[in-house]
């Protein structure tokens, strides 16, 4: 009895020194020190930009000039508390003892909305890298767009903007939207809109875009769907509860799109200066205008690209695609410079009539990127005559109003925190939005991804043979070359064609010994049928090579049959656009040397693709190619 | 001296007691168990969450999450790995058909496990305060070690179905195989939010990652969901675990 009671106040005393330990170590254990915290704090933005990132998400922004989509206020502290607005109001206590900034003197603003954009690629990324934490596309395939519209549902989608998207766009056969290459289905008859209509929502569609021209338009560009069928989408979406916008590049198209019930209409116009009709028919339907100005100047031949470039602090953050993107242009149109005037001016008409004005930069067209372009597009809504206010609004809390965005575009509390912290207030000066000092996308602060606007990426290429097609060995269809990662066929069945290629090993009976036949058939199926070979001069398809050095690629050819025009495409990294040279065979070897200077504007450094291919219309066709050099 | 009416009213009290204090004692004593136990999530939170740390915070979100890998591991092993091998050298059916209550047995381990777990939270707070340089007001520190502690209860449910069903020699290697697996896709080791989408979603599934999220919720750092959601699913683990086991327990009679 008396062991077991020692056992039992032993074990006890045990487990009262365990208990207690545990409680003197729960006191131990350091709390936060709010006076040194006090004492050594810095700038977040500052222990971030060392640190690379940061989990906790918790902080107050103090004292911080707030324009929070609608209105400005003076000297706010906002409170960032797990990725959302906490709370917004003057000396906000800090009872949890968060990270706080001192952002006097500074701006604070949503993170911008971008309302026309065509999404693909890197341009998500390439967009919140400028501030930009929403893009509304404006077409794009679904496979390019699905993915992300489920990621912008995602708390932590941190590292790139929200995208909507139309998806696919409601033209005609052979109309504005099927000129990019890719087979989209297109309205021929009012009853095909509803099918249209539905198939665009189970794809993904946020809302329906429509191009539409006036029968009577004089310059008539491309074949438009019929007022009829724009009617019919109009209702169609309206049933779905989706909004309408339709692409317009004239006056009369803007009337009659906004009598069909656009919910608003995409470009401003060039032919003429809106009228009070058009003021009076958007006022009564609440309608709304994306003028996209950035992209008419470049149509006008203005390079407004090369302003954006100007940007000094953009310097830093341009990849180096969105620099291409801006440098490029449209060919010559022809279209004057008062005509892209009368855009301007037809903005300033609408925007004092009170119509809503939505910033829109139609990324990545020649002279705009994504994040970038929206800064400079501002600038031009201000050049155009609203007012530093109105042009901030366009882009923030006026998008928000018509598009079915969740709160994005406004900074109020419970919304999630996507917002930009600027060094100047751009009701001051708009130029101010482009002078960033932080991001936070859902809260999160963004590191911004730096570029070396001199960094050579790619192997610099010197004169050398290519190929020489003698030996080769095993079957066809991918050949290596002394160059780059070889040569391969391409038709386009990549873009949904039929068209087929083959190659032979053939005897030119000479001294260069063999040459390599390509021969195949043009088959009806994709609008620009094509069918050859491909040379990727880079280490892989998407890693291109730089050509800068070199003066021009030269080779042998011949035409067997059908074979009397060979185009020769180059391709830049990230873009699917060739630039093309046409020359014509002989019947004989003949040697051809192409000039690289004769490709207008080009990089030579990204070079990836140069393909050798015979277009147009069906047929078979058989050519030879030998002695492939770079010079 | 009635040495006779003695045994006929067992001290209920003092057997869960007993049973606890020599279930505790068996273990302590056995390093292969003690040590792997204590010093696996202790070193890996010195590597990844205060040696190679990549940002001032993240101490503090590791300590949420390997504290939760710290205690789970004691719950899935003794219940797991102890309960298949004490099964298998015969030593289970000995302790059923002694008079002391089933219960009595799964309480003994309980016990373990939190001792454990209260170990391996002090051991992980000391370093975490000491050298990562967390700092927590009182209150969170106490509540995210009660949290841990509590939440490491369905795992224990989870080890004793497995321990039922498990064949000693090859308890070990599976609790392994769920316990690595199931830590990782959690998120206990690298933040939940590094991973691919469908990764993160793949982890609304586990017990593990609804246990690390109630932690993160105490320090401020969790993924903004309701905190429901992360008790419902764990009492759902606990309820189908325990179900599990008992069912296992009763197959094993009628064998």
């Amino acid at each position: 009895m008396s062991n077991n009671a020692t056992m039992n106040i032993k074990s006890i005393s045990y487990f009262a020194l365990a208990t207690l330990f545990l409680v003197a170590f729960f006191f131990l254990l350091p709390e936060p020190d709010v006076e040194k915290r006090s004492g050594e704090k810095k700038a977040l933005v500052a222990k971030n930009k060392i640190l690379g990132f940061d989990v906790s998400q918790n902080f107050i922004l103090r004292n911080v000039n707030l324009y929070d989509g609608e209105i400005f206020h003076t000297n706010m502290d906002v409170q960032v508390t797990n990725f959302k607005v906490a709370q917004i109001g003057e000396n906000l206590p800090n009872d949890k003892m968060v990270d706080e900034v001192d952002a006097a003197g500074k701006t604070l603003i949503p993170g911008l909305i971008d309302a026309h954009t065509h999404t693909w690629g890197d341009a998500l990324e390439q967009a919140l890298n400028f501030g930009v934490t929403t893009e509304l596309d404006m077409f794009t395939m679904p496979d390019s767009a699905n993915k992300h519209q489920t990621q912008r549902n995602q708390i932590h989608n941190f590292r790139e903007a929200d995208l909507f998207s139309s998806t696919i766009l409601a033209t005609a056969p052979g109309g504005h939207g099927t000129e990019y290459g890719f087979e989209i289905p297109v309205l021929q008859s009012v009853e095909e809109v509803e099918p249209f209509v539905v198939q665009r929502i189970e794809q993904g569609a946020d809302y329906i875009k429509a191009v539409y021209d006036h029968p009577e338009n004089p310059r008539k560009h491309f074949p438009s769907i019929s007022l009829e069928i724009l009617e019919a989408l109009s209702q169609s979406a309206k049933k779905h509860n989706k909004l309408l916008v339709v692409h317009v590049d004239n006056l009369q198209s803007a009337k009659q799109a906004i009598s069909a019930g656009a919910d608003g209409i995409i470009h401003s116009f060039m032919d003429k200066l809106a009228d009070q009709a058009l003021v009076d028919l958007m006022l009564k339907n609440n309608a709304f205008i994306v003028p996209t100005l950035l992209v008419e100047a470049s149509i006008a031949g203005l390079a407004p690209g090369q302003e954006t470039l100007a940007y000094k602090q953009f310097d830093a953050f341009l990849a180096k695609q969105q620099r291409q993107q801006l440098k490029a242009q449209f060919a010559d149109f022809g279209i004057p410079r008062e005509a892209f005037e009368r855009a301007m001016r037809s903005v300033s008409i609408l925007s004092s009539a009170g119509v809503a004005v939505l910033a829109g930069t139609d990324a990545p067209n020649p002279g705009t990127t994504h994040g970038a372009s929206i800064h400079s597009e501002l600038a031009l809504l201000v050049k155009a005559g609203l007012t530093n206010e109105q042009a901030l609004h366009s882009a923030t809390g006026a998008a928000a109003k018509f598009f079915d965005i969740g709160g994005r575009g406004n900074i109020k509390e419970g919304l999630l925190a996507s917002m930009v912290l600027l060094e100047a207030n751009p009701l001051e000066d708009i130029s101010a939005t482009s002078k960033i000092v932080a991001i936070w996308k859902n809260g999160n602060y963004y590191l911004r991804k730096t570029f070396d606007p001199n960094a050579k990426t790619n192997p610099e290429i010197g004169p050398n043979l290519i190929a020489d097609f003698n030996n080769l060995t095993g079957e066809l269809k991918n050949i290596s070359t002394r160059i780059g990662a070889g040569i391969g066929q391409t038709t386009d069945s990549y873009a949904g064609g039929k068209s087929e290629v083959f190659f032979e090993q053939l005897d030119t009976n000479g001294a260069n010994g063999q040459a390599l036949k390509v021969y195949g058939e043009i088959k009806p199926g994709f609008m620009y049928a094509w069918s050859g070979l491909a040379y990727l001069p880079g280490k892989d398809y998407s890693q291109g090579a730089d050509l800068s050095k070199l003066q021009s690629i030269s080779f042998n050819a011949k035409n067997i049959s059908n074979a009397a025009e060979l185009t020769i495409m180059l391709f830049q990294e990230g873009s699917f656009q060739p630039i093309s040279q046409t020359i014509q065979l002989d019947k004989n070897f003949r040697e051809f040397e192409i000039k690289f200077s004769n490709f207008k504007g080009v990089d030579l450094t990204i070079v990836n693709n140069l393909s050798f291919v015979v277009t147009g219309s069906p047929k078979k066709f058989s050519f030879a190619i030998d002695e492939l050099r770079f010079n | 001296m009635n040495s006779i009416a003695q045994p006929l009213k067992p001290n209920l009290l003092k057997i869960y007691l007993l049973e606890s204090k020599m279930e505790v004692l068996k273990v302590l004593r056995s390093p292969g168990f003690t040590l792997p136990s204590l010093l696996f999530p202790v070193m890996f939170y010195l590597f990844f969450g205060v040696i190679f740390t990549m940002s001032s915070s993240m101490p503090t979100y590791l300590l949420a999450t390997y504290g939760t890998f710290g205690v789970i591991g004691p719950a899935l092993f003794s219940f797991g790995v102890g309960v298949a091998i004490e099964r298998g050298q015969g030593w289970f059916d000995l302790k059923e058909v002694s008079p002391m209550p089933a219960s009595a047995y799964v309480l003994g381990r309980v016990c373990t496990t939190v001792v454990f777990s209260i170990a391996i939270i002090v051991l992980l707070f000391t370093l975490g305060a000491a050298v990562g340089d967390v700092r927590l007001p009182r209150l969170d520190w106490l509540l995210l070690a009660v949290v841990l502690i509590l939440g490491s209860v369905p795992f224990c449910a989870i080890g004793l179905a497995l321990g039922l069903f498990l064949k000693s020699n090859s308890a070990p290697a599976v609790v392994n195989l769920i316990y690595l697996p199931m830590a990782f896709l959690s998120g206990l080791w690298v933040p939940i939010s590094f991973f691919p989408e469908m990764m993160q979603s793949v982890a609304n599934f586990l017990p593990a990652y609804h246990l690390a999220q109630l932690g993160l919720k105490v320090v401020g750092m969790d993924q903004s969901q309701n905190v429901w959601i992360h008790i419902g699913v764990l009492t759902g683990y606990l309820i189908v675990f325990t179900g599990l086991a008992m069912k296992a327990y009763y197959r094993k009679d009628k064998a």
